[in-house]
This record gives structure tokens, C-alpha cells and sequence, in this order.
């Protein structure tokens, strides 16, 4: 299967410029078919100007999107007939129930027949946990309950792109809990594509992250490789007793990069090993440390980076440019 | 994701989609709810209320001989600059309120076309404001007019007059929408729009030539025009001049135009 196949979105150089300052500025994001995307940044980095310019609410000033191979400016409604949108902070007619504004949003996709779109309401409310407030108008919802109703009108139409902007922001842990679960749920059927602050929520439930800063993509990759860092492989040991000698030894290694020195919160001793060569280190490593007897190994592991570390880093180490 | 095979994919392409939903959508706004009975109740007040108020005065016999038709003259009048404030306010928020709420970002990030967001607003809320306040307030008007006015007008000039009455309505109602189009600030709308319905005369003043294409002509006496057209024709006597007419068509055409131009390069 070629990329064009398996890429949901697709963008070139996009660019939004408001006034002279530069909302997004040469936006190269590739999402793939079937994946939770974790689109992250801090405010006002251009996550929401990038999901308008995806959704055709707002007009790229330079550069070119697609979205399932279509134009994102020429064919906005066709790339709109198989997209979910849940906005920011979504807004809808207060005098509608949360029935009706299911039934207005379902009618922009499916004609009839009548049974099956109230079928398909009903069992949307289900799906949200909203069937028992189906009937009241919207002004007396809650937070919680908006962003559920979002969700549900999101997906009325069994999108094949699901765009989600926060949609945890403004929940609290029940309900974020609830909203991730939603999502989990739907990932066997759809792409989805959210943009989100809540950095243990993205660790929980997407496979790829971009991270995005003043409007520039400074990291696109797995998860999995984010995660293990951009400074190669590095084992973590922590130990008690005099680790002098087996410094000396281990910094000797051909494969050993460096090592960072530290203590933990009990007064031991922690190194952070960066090697070149996995599979020596995992082999040699602790037996080299082992081999000296005035040492207590407490924890041998490979690290695994905190994606907000990850994350501070990357975005840190931006600014600083 | 995979859809429910018994649900029927929408047909509509192009301008139209999404057309029929929001036009329902609007129709709802107005006769789903009780909208329509306070809009009747209200204009049935201002203008028929006012009508009736002046056909049942008496008035002195001396004024009475100059001023035939006076039921005609005080109706074409009323409903002139009432159904003309009535549209201007329902319709100052037709689209700036979308617009500020987020509700139009929602809409439209459905598949739905932005003309077709624009027209089937002006098809609900012209159907509905025509009705209410031209045609209900027309017929309760020619009945009175019937039984009190001494010289009651006949009714295919009366219809005529009320065809010029509508034309005037869709003036303000395409500007005020044009103008929610154009301006993110309530004022501006409402104050460009009630300049125009209400300074009518003092503009006209300044600038003569505007009167042969601003529908204010039709309305009410302007400047050295000493009778509305509209209440001309329900009169039947000749119109001086089918200018006014002819501009206030050509005007709200391009108040259409212009606010689908600008609403197709709105950013959400």
C-alpha cells in the first residue's frame, strides 16, 4: 500500500499568516489510516488554526493540505461528508435538546430513512452516556455533559477522520477518563486526530504525537519512539556502596556514550547510561557492574522518558533557539 | 467507519448542501415555536392597532376632504417603518449571531455549503416575515379599510401596493443580513440599517438622487414627493416614476450577492 493510501492527512508547507504574524508556518504532518494522532503544543502554538485549515474554516496562506487525498480548499464539503469535528469549546442552539441537535447533525449526512437516523441518535447517546438526558434542552448542561454531546454529534456519521480539539480540557478526571474510553473504543473504526495539553492522557492512548511550537512542527514520530528519547538508548542503575572503580570500567566501554551522575531521593547512587549499542549494553552492563563486589544494584532498567519531559524538552529547547 | 447500510446518504451537491436541513432548521425557528404568534401579535398592534386607531378618529370635515384614502396612506406608512424595524431586528442576529456564538464554525464544519447557510436564512426569514408582516397585516388592514375608510382602496391596486410594501421589507431584510455578513459588531448593523429606515428623510435631503433608488419613496412622502407610492397605487392613481422600484430590486440583488461573496471568505 503506497503512503498516498495509508495517509489520512497529508499537508505541505501549510502557513497561516493573521495580520503579519505567523499562526503556522510550514505545517509537513503526515497521519496515518487508523491511528490516534496526539497533536500537542502549548497555547497558542497553531493546533486549532491547523484542525480550521484541515475543516476548511479557514483559508491557508501558503502551502497545500490533504485530507483522504482531497484538497483541503477545493473540496472542503467532500472531505467534511467523512470527517467528526468536536470544536474546542463547542457551541450549539441552546433551545435545542440534545436529541434534536443530534437529529440537525445527522440530516447534513443521511436523507432517511427516519427509523434508521433515530436509531442511529439513540444508540449515540448510549454511546456518550447521554440517553437519559436526550430530551432536556443544552442550556442546562453541564461542562462534562457538552463535551459528550460533542462527541456524539462528532461521529453520528461513522466519520472515517475523527477531529477532536481538547476534548478533555474542560472535563474532570471521571469524565476525561470517560472521553479517553470513548476514543479507545472508536479506534478500530477511525483516524483520529486530536489536539490536547494533557500530556498522561496522550501516553495513555496515542501511537503517534506531533508536537507543534509558535507554529512550527518540532517533533513527528511513534510514541514508542518519543518516548525512548533523542539522545539514543540509556539504562538507568541505581546502587549503594563505592562505585569509583566500576566507573572508571564502565566508562571504558567502546559501546558507552556517557554517563550522568546523580543521586536518588534515598541518598543512592544513580547513573544514567547512554550507549551506542543496545544489545551489548543489555548483555555486558550489569554484569559489569555486578562484577564488583562493593556494589548493591537496586534498579537496572532501561529508561523510558516521561512524555511531559520529552515534551519540556523538545518545546524548551525550541524556545531557546 | 463502517455505516448503518439502511441509512440514505444526502444527494445534495454543490451550492445546495446542506440547503434543506438549515432551511428546516429556520422554519422551525419560526413556526415550531411560538415566534410566529408574537411577531403576529406585535405587528398587528404597531401597524393594524394604528390603522384602526386613525380610521375609527374622527377627524374635522375640512381635513377629511383633503386627505382621501387616509387608511391606505397610514397603513403603507406603519407597516413601511415597522415591518422595516421588525426585519432589521430579527434579522440583526441572523448571521452575527451565529458568527459570535460558534454555532455557524459548528455548521460548517459539517457538510454544508456556505451559500446554501446564507440562502436558506433569507428563503425561513423572508417567507416568514412577508407572511406576518406584510400578507396578515395586509389582510387585516384591506378588512378594516373595507369597513371604516370612506374611500376603501379596491383590492387588486391594494395587492399591488402590497407587492411594492414587501419589496421594501426585503430591502432592509437583505441589507441587515448583508450587513451581519460584513461587520463582527452589533451596532454597526443595526445602526447602518435604522440610519437608513429611519434618517430617510434627512438623508434624502442631503443627496436628492439617492430617492430614485432607495425604496424610502415608496413608504412615505420624500423630499418634494408629496404622496408614497405604494399608497399611489393602492389609490389607484398613476406612479410618477417605477425608478425607486426598480433600484430597490436591483439593490437587494446585490445585498444577496454581496453577502454570499463575504460569507465565502468568512474565517472561523
Amino acid at each position: 500500500m503506497s503512503d498516498k493510501d495509508t495517509l489520512v492527512i497529508d499537508t505541505h508547507g501549510l502557513t497561516k499568516t493573521f495580520k503579519g504574524v505567523n499562526a503556522l508556518t510550514s505545517l509537513n504532518l503526515q497521519v496515518r489510516r487508523n491511528s490516534i494522532f496526539g497533536f500537542l503544543g502549548p497555547n497558542g502554538a497553531g493546533k486549532t488554526t491547523t484542525i480550521k485549515l484541515l475543516l476548511g474554516l479557514a483559508r491557508p496562506t501558503a502551502g497545500s493540505g490533504r485530507v483522504f487525498g482531497l484538497d483541503i480548499v477545493k473540496d472542503s464539503p467532500d472531505i467534511r461528508k467523512r470527517v467528526g469535528y468536536l470544536a474546542q469549546d463547542p457551541r450549539y442552539y441552546e433551545s435545542m435538546t440534545a436529541r434534536e441537535t443530534l437529529r440537525y447533525t445527522a440530516r447534513f449526512f443521511y436523507s432517511g430513512p427516519k427509523a434508521a437516523i433515530e436509531e442511529r441518535i439513540n444508540n449515540t447517546l448510549e454511546l456518550v452516556g447521554l440517553s437519559d438526558k436526550a430530551d432536556r434542552p443544552i442550556k442546562g448542561f453541564s461542562g462534562g455533559e457538552r463535551q459528550r454531546l460533542g462527541i456524539a454529534q462528532a461521529q453520528i456519521n461513522f466519520p472515517d477522520l475523527l477531529i477532536l480539539d481538547e476534548p478533555a480540557a474542560s472535563l474532570d478526571p471521571m469524565g476525561r477518563h470517560d472521553v479517553l474510553e470513548v476514543m479507545e473504543r472508536l479506534r478500530k473504526h477511525t483516524t483520529i486526530f486530536y489536539s490536547t495539553h494533557i500530556l498522561s492522557d496522550v501516553q495513555r492512548v496515542s501511537d503517534t504525537v506531533a508536537i507543534l511550537n509558535h507554529g512550527q512542527l518540532v517533533a513527528q514520530a511513534s510514541i514508542d519512539e518519543l518516548l525512548s528519547g533523542t539522545g539514543g538508548v540509556v539504562f538507568r542503575l541505581t546502587f549503594k556502596g563505592d562505585v569509583d572503580g566500576t566507573h572508571a570500567r564502565i566508562a571504558n566501554q567502546t559501546w558507552v556514550s556517557s554517563i550522568t551522575a546523580g543521586r536518588d531521593g534515598q541518598g543512592q547512587t544513580r547513573w544514567d547510561v547512554a550507549v551506542s549499542d543496545e544489545s551489548a549494553a543489555e548483555k555486558h552492563l550489569l554484569r559489569l557492574v555486578m562484577d564488583d563486589s562493593n556494589v548493591i544494584v537496586t534498579e537496572f532498567a532501561r529508561k523510558k522518558h516521561d512524555l511531559e519531559e520529552v515534551f519540556m524538552s523538545i518545546v524548551e529547547g525550541d524556545n531557546g533557539r | 467507519m463502517a455505516a448503518n447500510a439502511a441509512l440514505q446518504r444526502v444527494q445534495e451537491s454543490g451550492w445546495r448542501r446542506g440547503f434543506a436541513n438549515v432551511l428546516r432548521k429556520e422554519n422551525r425557528d419560526w413556526w415550531g415555536t411560538r415566534t410566529w404568534l408574537v411577531h403576529s401579535i406585535i405587528w398587528l398592534v404597531l401597524i393594524n392597532g394604528v390603522v384602526f386607531g386613525v380610521l375609527k378618529s374622527p377627524a374635522p370635515t375640512e381635513v377629511e376632504d383633503m386627505m382621501p384614502a387616509q387608511g391606505t396612506m397610514i397603513f403603507v406608512m406603519m407597516s413601511g417603518l415597522m415591518a422595516g424595524l421588525g426585519i432589521i431586528l430579527v434579522m440583526q442576529g441572523a448571521i452575527l449571531d451565529e458568527k459570535k456564538s460558534g454555532t455557524a464554525a459548528w455548521v460548517l464544519s459539517k457538510p454544508l455549503s456556505r451559500p446554501a447557510f446564507i440562502l436558506a436564512k433569507l428563503v425561513a426569514n423572508s417567507v416568514a416575515a412577508l407572511l406576518i408582516m406584510i400578507v396578515l397585516q395586509g389582510v387585516v388592514a384591506f378588512v378594516q379599510m373595507q369597513a371604516f375608510d370612506p374611500a376603501p382602496p379596491a383590492l387588486a391596486p391594494f395587492l399591488a401596493g402590497l407587492g411594492m410594501l414587501a419589496l421594501h421589507l426585503l430591502f432592509y431584510l437583505t441589507l441587515t443580513l448583508m450587513l451581519g455578513t460584513l461587520f463582527k459588531d452589533r451596532a454597526a448593523v443595526m445602526g447602518i440599517a435604522i440610519g437608513l429606515l429611519f434618517g430617510a428623510q434627512f438623508i434624502a435631503g442631503m443627496f436628492p438622487a439617492l430617492v430614485r433608488i432607495m425604496p424610502w419613496w415608496i413608504i412615505m412622502p420624500v423630499n418634494e414627493n408629496p404622496q408614497a407610492l405604494a399608497h399611489l397605487v393602492m389609490s389607484g392613481q398613476p406612479l410618477p416614476t417605477l425608478t425607486p422600484i426598480i433600484g430597490s430590486a436591483v439593490l437587494i440583488v446585490v445585498f444577496v450577492g454581496v453577502a454570499l461573496w463575504r460569507f465565502q471568505r468568512e474565517e472561523f
